[in-house]
């Protein structure tokens, strides 16, 4: 089970920011969601990412519901997202189900 | 059975016909292309005697059933030349419902340069009523000279200036439920120059004090099916966001895979992004007296609409919705939700479709007219739309014209329709969807977020978008799309119907009604001379590479070939 609350985000850095190679800087292990870089701690699922992404930000409340998961580009069943282990360095992309307007 | 009205504005005859009865099963998009197939010519000039208007409401309107009063609007596109509908929420499918209106259809052409509006009394009446004193008046104004004349409880559909010059980008504009302004826009495919052919400035609906009561097939079963749609949607917790914030909330997410077009399709990332995501557009909604959580249309549980203040607190615009921050704002590399605002209330003021208005001013941009992100200059460039200048005439016939004549190599556009709010390269089934969809570009005609696919992977994409092409088509013919994928399950909708319309029904039949839409729609268009060569992707798309991802639009043409052969 991942320690969630221990989780950090670099500052703004999820859905804002510009994007880099992914880069151990600090001794800091990173993923990187969306194209922005993000701490990685051991135990993280993908469960758990949402979890943390859900409440970063005012417009995450796209993922209050449904999300595609991609993780090294593999889509991830729902019913995986308990269980889906994410790895230092691993490449994540989330797409909302619904769009338009 | 449901009336129509079939206006001739020639000889300035109105005939009143009972819906027939195999049209009693279709609604909104699907009763536009059911109409259009039989009684228009696909070869006609969309701007000659031989097209024709249509308004007609939603399969569902008339019933309680929440979100379900769409307006559809129909004709031969002057901007894409093939079958086109439009739809939105508003107030004018509500009242066409209270009077038992199903349809309304505009023929022929006027002998004179008379403008006229179509009034419907609170009997029910229908009347040409010469309406020059109106012509030459902006949607806002309109709107409010209509009210001061036949009071505040009218619904209208109208055209502004655009309209009347005949632009191709030019919208119909209804009034929206929650704040009594003409925001809601029929916006894509021109179809306000077709209306301004035919010199009808506006259709004027009075509100009758005793409602047409519907007749459902079976009451009760109906009342469930409601309940339970109703509950599903109130209940759905992945749709929060729409109530508590509206389209908007998209921006930051879509920007962050690089979906969101930015500085005309290049295909890379926003690198302003934060100054137009929900977190800027919320601080400014609650710090101004604006709000969101609003309804367009009455009877909605959605409640998606907001209502955009300036830093005055004085309002600017309702309805601003994602399409307009994606095409007006990030396509243009615009940065500035007040820039953005002030263009989406010209836009629905003057009757212009804001997704080929971004387009159009983002092709200008890299042609060197304006600079990137230069929100006043862009705004210029609308004025001059208004004012028909010779610029201004050019932009008005969209964003292929436009492109085209400035020599830009970048446009993006499919049957002439400038794409909507997302990069085929990073979101390739709805780049499948653009190319395809006898509609043109369009994204409600099968956005393909909601298949389990990585959006950057070619594989499954063009199936996916022709399973989903009839989907929507079906949503288009019965209600709002946003309702229909809170709450659509295969025991939901098909009970609905069965008890408003009889029978037994499931999901494969409700799809069908869609189905056999796109089927019309695309023999329309085979018939107008559109070839399978037309159903591609501009060939950027699919040679240059998206800078944000490395991905171009690589679904073959042989796949495209495949997709809505049913």
């Amino acid at each position: 089970m991942c320690s969630i609350t221990k989780i950090k985000l670099r500052r703004g850095a999820f859905f804002h920011g510009t994007s880099s190679p992914l880069l151990k800087v600090g001794g800091k292990l990173l993923i990187r969601v969306n194209f922005r870089e993000m701490e990685w701690k051991d135990g993280l699922t993908v469960e758990g990412l949402l979890q943390i992404i859900r409440k970063e930000k005012t417009y995450n409340i796209v993922f209050s519901g449904r999300a595609t998961v991609i993780v090294n580009n593999e889509v991830i069943p729902p019913s995986e997202y308990s269980k889906k282990a994410i790895r230092d360095g691993d490449e994540i992309r989330i797409y909302p189900v619904i769009a338009g307007g | 059975m449901a009336k129509v009205y079939r206006v001739n504005v020639k000889t300035k005859t109105i005939a009143r016909e009972e819906l027939k009865e195999d049209y009693r099963l279709l609604g909104g998009r699907s009763l536009i292309s059911k109409v259009l197939s039989e009684e228009v010519d696909p070869t006609c000039d969309p701007l000659g005697a031989g097209n024709k208007l249509i308004l007609c409401t939603s399969l569902l309107a008339g019933t309680t059933v929440p979100a379900a009063h769409r307006i559809s609007v129909g004709a031969k596109s002057p901007l894409t030349g093939g079958i086109k509908e439009a739809n939105s929420g508003g107030t004018f499918a509500t009242y066409m419902a209270r009077h038992d209106i199903k349809m309304i259809i505009f023929e022929d052409l006027p002998e004179t340069d008379q403008w006229h509006l179509l009034k419907i009394g609170k009997d029910g009446t229908p009347e040409l009523v010469p309406a020059g004193g109106y012509a030459g008046l902006n949607n806002y104004d309109l709107v409010e000279k209509l009210k001061g004349q036949f009071g505040d409880s009218i619904a209208v559909i109208s055209i502004g200036k655009a309209g009347e010059m005949q632009y191709r980008n030019s919208s119909l504009q209804n009034i929206d439920f929650s704040t009594g302004y003409p925001s809601r826009a029929n916006a894509r495919g021109g179809l306000g120059a077709v209306m301004g052919s035919k010199k009808i400035k506006a259709v004027v609906i009075e509100r009758n004090e005793t409602p047409h009561v519907f007749q459902y097939a079976d009451k009760e079963r109906f009342e469930a099916a409601r309940k339970k749609f109703t509950e599903v949607i109130i209940n759905n917790a992945g749709m929060q966001w729409l109530r508590e914030i509206g389209t908007p909330a998209l921006v930051g997410i879509t920007g962050s895979v690089a979906i969101m077009p930015f500085r005309n399709y290049s295909g890379g990332f926003n690198d302003k992004l934060s100054s137009i995501t929900a977190d800027q557009f919320m601080n400014n909604i609650k710090s101004r007296g604006g709000k969101t959580g609003e309804p367009c249309q009455a009877g909605c549980v959605l409640h998606c609409s907001n209502r955009y203040h300036d830093p005055d607190g004085k309002y600017v615009t309702s309805g601003l919705e994602y399409e307009t921050i994606a095409l007006c704002g990030s396509n243009c590399a615009i940065a500035d939700l007040d820039i953005i605002a002030r263009m989406d209330r010209l836009c629905d003021d003057f009757g212009l479709d804001t997704i080929e208005t971004g387009a159009t001013i983002a092709v200008c941009m890299e042609a060197g007219k304006i600079p990137w992100g230069d929100g006043e200059a862009a705004i210029g460039l609308i004025k001059e739309m208004m004012e028909g200048t010779e610029l201004g005439r050019l932009l008005g016939q969209g964003t292929m014209a436009t492109g085209k004549a400035l020599g830009v190599k970048r446009i993006p556009v499919v049957k002439g329709q400038a794409l909507s709010g997302y990069e085929p390269r990073n979101l390739k089934g709805t780049g499948v969807t653009y190319a395809t969809s006898p509609m043109g570009a369009d994204h409600t005609a099968g956005l393909t977020l909601e298949a389990p696919l990585d959006p950057l992977n070619p594989l499954g994409q063009a199936a996916v978008s022709s399973m989903l092409q009839p989907i929507f088509a079906a949503a288009d013919s019965l209600m709002c799309l946003f309702a229909w994928f809170a709450a659509a399950s295969p025991d939901t909708i098909p009970e609905l119907l069965a008890g408003v319309y009889g029978g037994e029904w499931d999901f494969n039949k409700v799809i069908d009604i869609g189905r056999q839409s796109v089927l019309r729609e695309k023999a329309f268009n085979a018939a107008a001379g559109f070839k399978p060569e037309d159903d591609r992707l501009p060939d950027f798309f699919t040679t240059d590479k998206a800078p944000a991802t490395g991905s171009v639009f690589d679904i073959k043409p042989l796949e495209l070939d495949g997709v809505l052969n049913y």
